[in-house]
Parts: structure tokens; sequence; C-alpha cells
């Protein structure tokens, strides 16, 4: 216990002061300030890019019609356009064309009737055509189209909303706890969360595991420590040491992240299309299943990283032996996204009591449905297991290893010393 | 004999075909200094690795205080490897406090060992440098006070000396010293045969996996029967012929159990038979010229070593790893 204590308090220090920690935090920083003032940059975006429309009415009585449709918008989705009704000598085409020209109109829309056509003929003449500057005149002028078109075909607006009803009229759902969509999508953001953070770290860290155990076999540092101190502490050591380090980058990004928010004023609800994640709204249990099953996907991984770099002598070597564990790192992590979309498929369930998959795809299956407690206990079990496993089988290697002056195979590590 | 000390009972191992170790045996009582001596590949690290159980011995066994190694906790032993190794990146004193805490002694105990060794290594300008920057001999005292900052009962030290330069090596040499003085059992691997003369009190030779020689300096000295006679002359005149080669021509050249081991303008060294009347030789040296050098000694620990070592003939590979078709 001593041994790991000072070995991860090594490593812990170590990594996190090198140039490297304190560029990825620092990037990290930026681009999550970045992301949350993105909103913020946009409105000020399309403050400037406002759409001025003008508007020549020769039916009469249009351009209020016009003017209600985009008042009748929600504003969080009406689009940034101006509408500015020119008469007399202003609305002469010419006129008009001119003021498109030198920019003070983006476009103009007239308004004509045509014979046999009780729907008005909207012509807009633009300086330049944009797909955005197409759909939000579409939003305005669509409305008021519908209308016309329903006139012509005799449906009354009380038909209409008949016609646009939903089929489902009743949706009953039989979870012990009542989800509505805006948990589930909360659940569905902390699966892809623990997915992210699971893979990042991971292949992050993971290298930095290999490559420090490698340099410690390479410079020899290895044999003084293995007079006071078990292979497996000098690997628990390291790799608890390097993920207090992750964890330590992940406080302060989240830290940082919230306190922006909050200034900001988006704290603990962040919307992503028109739906809103509700951090406060994660229950404890959650949370704990989060931390829990984060810990247990990086400790499955870590071992393998961490005996990937004894088997070489110089960290440049290491890339080929972490292949192996990359790549089922990769099929893991495809298998528990898979889960994520189906979580009661055979395949979700399967992978939830597979090591190495079971942390991120058993957390998936908790937060997205109902899962029995005692397959939770065995996918938890199965994990702590495997981790045991490869940590001994690490230790081997480890012993292995530190004799050796060559690179060795995974096959010779496990065999241990010959 | 086992009980006291470090006691070594006939251990071997092998890796895959290669036999390092065949049939090694030592006792090293508590407190005393051994020198463990051989050729290149004789199998004197992987021994010092079995007793400190990084690796473990195939068989026999090996008992510290007359308990089994594997018995003794984590950190009983103090170990300096042969390939010398720390974090690079980590400040002096920071890497001795992480290694005192590992052999679990606290920070506090190991800045008064700190101070304690600073002095005697010299190395009080060193303490806030990086390893990195580190001088290869300041790199060695720091690593050795790494392997010591415990006071270990029994240290391990392979190799101790080598790379540096005079005064670092008597620096050592007192640390050595020092650390056999503070109680230490100590057994270290030299190929420097003076060094092992002045600071041992055991030696024990090994060559192709096996213990040939061991015992007390002064026995191990002793045990051939021979001794060595060593002479200078004046105005003793050769033929034009051995001034080219030395050897050719030389004052005890016609006496009974005198053989010749070196030669050099005018001195030279003899190997006696036991039988040998040593009076008898100082005259007729005095016949033959001036003499200005007579003395006559046992072996030294290293006409030990080329006597055994050259009558065994280790057959070595390039690598220094002792093959053998056969187990013995």
């Amino acid at each position: 216990m001593r041994a790991i204590q000072t070995i991860a308090a090594r490593e812990f220090r170590q990594v996190i002061g090198t140039r490297a920690f304190a560029l990825t935090t620092l990037v990290g920083l930026l681009v999550l300030i970045a992301i949350s003032f993105i909103p913020t940059a946009m409105n000020y975006f399309e403050r400037r890019d406002l759409i001025k429309i003008a508007v020549t009415d020769a039916i009469g009585g249009q351009y209020e019609l016009l003017e209600n449709s985009l008042l009748s918008i929600p504003e969080e989705n009406r689009p940034n356009v101006q509408l500015i009704e020119v008469v007399g000598e202003e609305s002469d085409p010419a006129v008009l064309e001119a003021r498109v020209q030198d920019g003070s109109y983006t476009g103009y829309v007239s308004l004509t009737a045509e014979p046999n056509r009780s729907e008005p003929v909207f012509t807009l003449v633009a300086k330049r055509v944009y797909p955005s500057l197409i759909s939000s005149l579409e939003l305005i002028l669509r409305p008021i189209a519908l209308q016309y078109r329903l006139a012509d075909l005799r449906i009354s607006p009380e038909e209409l909303n008949q016609l646009n009803a939903p089929t489902l009229t009743q949706v009953i759902s039989l979870a012990e706890e009542q989800q509505d969509m805006e948990s589930v999508f909360t659940s569905q953001i902390l699966a892809y969360l623990m997915l992210f953070l699971l893979y990042m770290t991971l292949i992050g860290y993971g290298s930095v595991l290999t490559n420090g155990v490698a340099a410690e076999k390479g410079s020899r540092v290895m044999e003084m420590m293995l007079v006071s101190a078990r292979p497996t502490d000098l690997l628990l050591g390291k790799m608890i040491g390097l993920g207090l380090a992750s964890f330590l980058q992940y406080l302060v990004w989240i830290t940082v992240g919230i306190g922006v928010t909050w200034l900001t004023g988006a704290f603990t609800s962040l919307s992503i299309g028109s739906l809103p994640f509700e951090l406060a709204s994660v229950p404890l249990s959650t949370a704990l299943y989060f931390l829990l099953f984060y810990l247990l996907g990086y400790f499955s991984y870590a071992g393998i990283f961490a005996a990937a770099g004894c088997l070489v002598n110089r960290p440049e070597e290491s890339s080929q032996t972490v292949m192996p564990a990359t790549f089922v790192l990769m099929v893991a992590f495809f298998l528990a996204y898979s889960g994520l979309m189906s979580p009661e498929s055979t395949v979700a369930r399967v992978s939830s009591l597979l090591p190495l998959v079971a942390p991120m795809a058993m957390f998936t299956r908790i937060v997205m449905t109902t899962v029995p407690w005692y397959e939770i206990v065995l996918s938890i079990v199965i994990t702590i297991g495997f981790i045991q496993l490869s940590i001994m089988a690490g230790g081997r290697i480890y012993r292995a290893g530190v004799l050796s002056a060559r690179r060795i195979s995974w096959m010779e590590g496990l065999r241990g010393s010959r | 004999m086992s009980g006291m000390g470090l006691n070594i009972n006939h251990v071997s191992r092998s890796f895959g075909a290669v036999k390092a170790v065949q049939d090694v045996w030592l006792t090293a009582p508590a407190g005393s200094v051994t020198g463990v001596i051989g050729p290149n590949g004789a199998g004197k690290t992987t021994t010092m690795r079995m007793i400190l159980r990084i690796i473990p011995c195939e068989s026999g066994s090996i008992t510290w205080l007359g308990k089994p190694v594997a018995d003794w906790p984590l950190g009983t032993f103090g170990y300096l490897p042969e390939e010398r190794g720390l974090y690079p990146k980590m400040r002096v004193r920071d890497e001795l406090i992480f290694f005192a805490r590992l052999h679990g002694i606290s920070a506090k105990e190991a800045l008064e060992q700190i101070d304690y060794w600073t002095d005697i290594l010299d190395m009080s300008a060193i303490l806030n440098m990086k390893v990195e920057e580190l001088s290869k001999g300041n790199g060695q005292k720091v690593q050795f006070l790494a392997a010591v900052i415990h006071r270990p009962a029994l240290v391990i030290l392979d190799e101790p000396f080598s790379g540096l330069d005079p005064v670092n090596t008597r620096l050592f040499m007192q640390a050595v010293k020092q650390l056999s003085a503070l109680g230490s059992t100590i057994l270290f691997s030299s190929h420097q045969m003076d060094y092992v003369e002045e600071l041992c009190d055991r030696v024990c030779l090994i060559a192709q996996g096996r213990t040939l020689v061991h015992g007390p300096i002064d026995e191990v000295r002793k045990a051939s029967g021979k001794q060595i006679l060593t002479v200078r002359l004046k105005e003793f005149a050769p033929s034009e012929r051995s001034v080219v080669d030395l050897s050719a021509e030389h004052p005890l050249q016609h006496e009974m159990g005198v053989k010749l081991q070196t030669a050099a303008p005018g001195s030279w060294r003899y190997e006696l038979a036991p039988e040998v009347d040593t009076n008898a030789l100082l005259q007729k040296l005095q016949q033959a010229g001036h003499v200005q050098h007579f003395s006559v000694d046992y072996p030294s620990i290293e006409d030990v070593y080329l006597a055994t070592v050259a009558t065994k003939n280790a057959p070595t590979t390039a690598n220094g790893v002792v093959k053998e078709a056969n187990s013995a």
C-alpha cells in the first residue's frame, strides 16, 4: 500500500508538471470557452447579417399579412429579417434594383396577382441568392400561401388541425420511473459523455502510461524499485497516479465550464436543439454509477496499456505493442455505441457483461433502461475480476520485461521470466 | 553454515537454454564486507537478483539471518544495480525522498539521511539539480544514496566503482567503509581487485555460474601455498636480445621453484613454490646487481583470480553469457 501510494504520488506530480499537461489543459479550456461563447457569437453575427427585404404590394393588404406571419414565428426560430414596405416612386423596380445593388436592401419581394389564381405571386430579386435567404423567406411566405390554398380547397383551419393530429394519441411507459423526453435526452447525453470521456482518457493517457513504463524499463530505474515494491504495486501506483492527473484535468475543465456557462446565464441547462440537458436533474445514483463505471473502464484498460510498456525498451517502440489494446478499445467503443442506439438489444445485454466493454455498455443500459440489479452486480464483479487478472498478468510481464534487454512479445511476457 | 548473516546455499538459475547460475554458494556474516569477483557473465548479477527476490532461484536457497529472503518484508535490502537508472526529470532531493518513501522511511527521516550523506559524498551542490543535468559520477552518488537511504541491514552493490574517476572512486570507497561502520552487511561485485582487497573481509570468486573460491581474504590468499616475490635491481646487465624481450633473461633465470610472472625494465615478479628458500634468493640477487626492492608476500586477489580463471578457461561468448551444452 505504501509503495502504491508513493508511486502514485510521484506519477501524479510528474505528469501534472509536464508541459504537455499544461498545454492540453489550456487548449481544452480554450475550446470549452469557445464552445460556450458560440451561441453569443452566432447571435452577434446574425444581427450583423440582418436580411433587409423591401416589399412592394401591388395587390394591397398583403404587406400586413407578411408582417403578421413574421411576428407569429416563435422568437427562437424567427429569421433575422426586416421587412420594409415601399410605395410610390420607391417601389419602382429600377429604383429598388439600384437600392439592392448599393446594399441598402438585401433584396426585394414583389407581390402581384395573376388571373385565375387566388394566391399571390411572390417574386424575389436579390443581388446574391443563398440558402438561408430563401429558407428565411419561405418561413414567412409559406403560411400565407397555405391560407390561400386551404381556402381554394375549402378546408377550414379546424379541419387542417384534424388532418395534422398526431397518430399516437396516448403514450404510456411501463418503466418504474416515468421518463419524459427530457430525461431520456439527459440520459443519452450522459451515456455519450461516458463513452467520450473513457475513450479520450484511454487514447490520450494510455500512451502516456505505456511510454512511462517503457522509459522506466529503458532507464533501468525499475530494478531499483523492485527491491522495495512488487511489480503489481508499481503498475497500480502508476495507473492511479495517472488516473488522478486526468481527473484533475477534467476537474479544471468542468469547473471552468460550469463557471463560464453560469456567467453566460446558461448554468445547468445546456440546450441542444430544442431539448435541454438538465445537469441538476441527473439523479445521485446515476452520478455515482457514472463515477464507478468510469473508474472500472479506466482500470480495465490501464493495466493493459501499462503492461504494453514492459514489453519494449524504449518509448519509441511502444506503438506496435499498444496496437492490440487500442484495437480492443475501438471495438468496445463501437459495441457500446450500438448499445446506446438500442439499449434493449441482445448485443447491448451481452456486451454489458463482457470484460472491457461492460463498463461502457452497462452504464448506457442503466441510464437508458431498467436493468435488473443482479445484472449490474454481475457486470461489476466480472469487470473487477478482469482488472485483477490483468494487473496480475501485467506484473508477470513486468518481471519478465525488466530482465530482458530486447523487445518481447505479449506471449513471451505472459509466460513470465524464462 | 546458516544462521547469522547472508547464506547462499547452492543456488541455480537458467534463462531458456542459458545456465546463468549453476552452483553458487557463499556466506557473508552479519556486518562483513564481501567482494564478489568473476569474469563477465559469470552469474554475479543473476545471483544478486536472486538475493533481492527480483528473480526466484530454481534450486537451492538463500537466507538472511536464518530466514529465507522471501520472508523478509520489502524494503529490508538495499540495491545499487549495475546499470544505472533514475528518473531523469526529477530533482535530486525529490528523487531521494521518493526512493526513501518507497523503501519505507518518512520524508523527514530521508532528509536527515540526505544531510548525513551529503558531506561524505560531497553532493551538497547537486541536491537541487535535475538528475539529467548530473555528471556520471554525481549520478552514481545519487543512485548510491537512493539505494542505502533507508539504512538497509544488507546492501548489494553491483559494480559500484565502474566508470568513476579516481577522486570519486576514493569518495565511494569511503562511503562503503562508512556504511560498513554503521553496521550494514555489504556484498559488492567489482572487476577492480585492489578495491576488493582494500574494502573486503571476504571474497567469493564465481566463474561459469559456480563458486570456485570463497572465504576470508587472507585465507584465500594463503590457500595456494605459493608466494610472490617482487624484485627491483639496479646494474643488472642483460644481453641485447633481452632488452627487446624482457622475459628472455632475468636474474633468477636458473633457480628451481621460481617462475617468472611479469617483467619490466629493472623489475620482476616471481611466483615461488612453497619449498623455496627466500634468503638464498636474496643472496643470488645481490650478486647479480644492486637490490633496490625485495618483498615476499602471498598472492594478491588478482593473482588468485587470474590463476583460477585461467585454469578454468571459461568459454564466454561475446555478450558475456556463459553457455554450456549440457547441464552439470
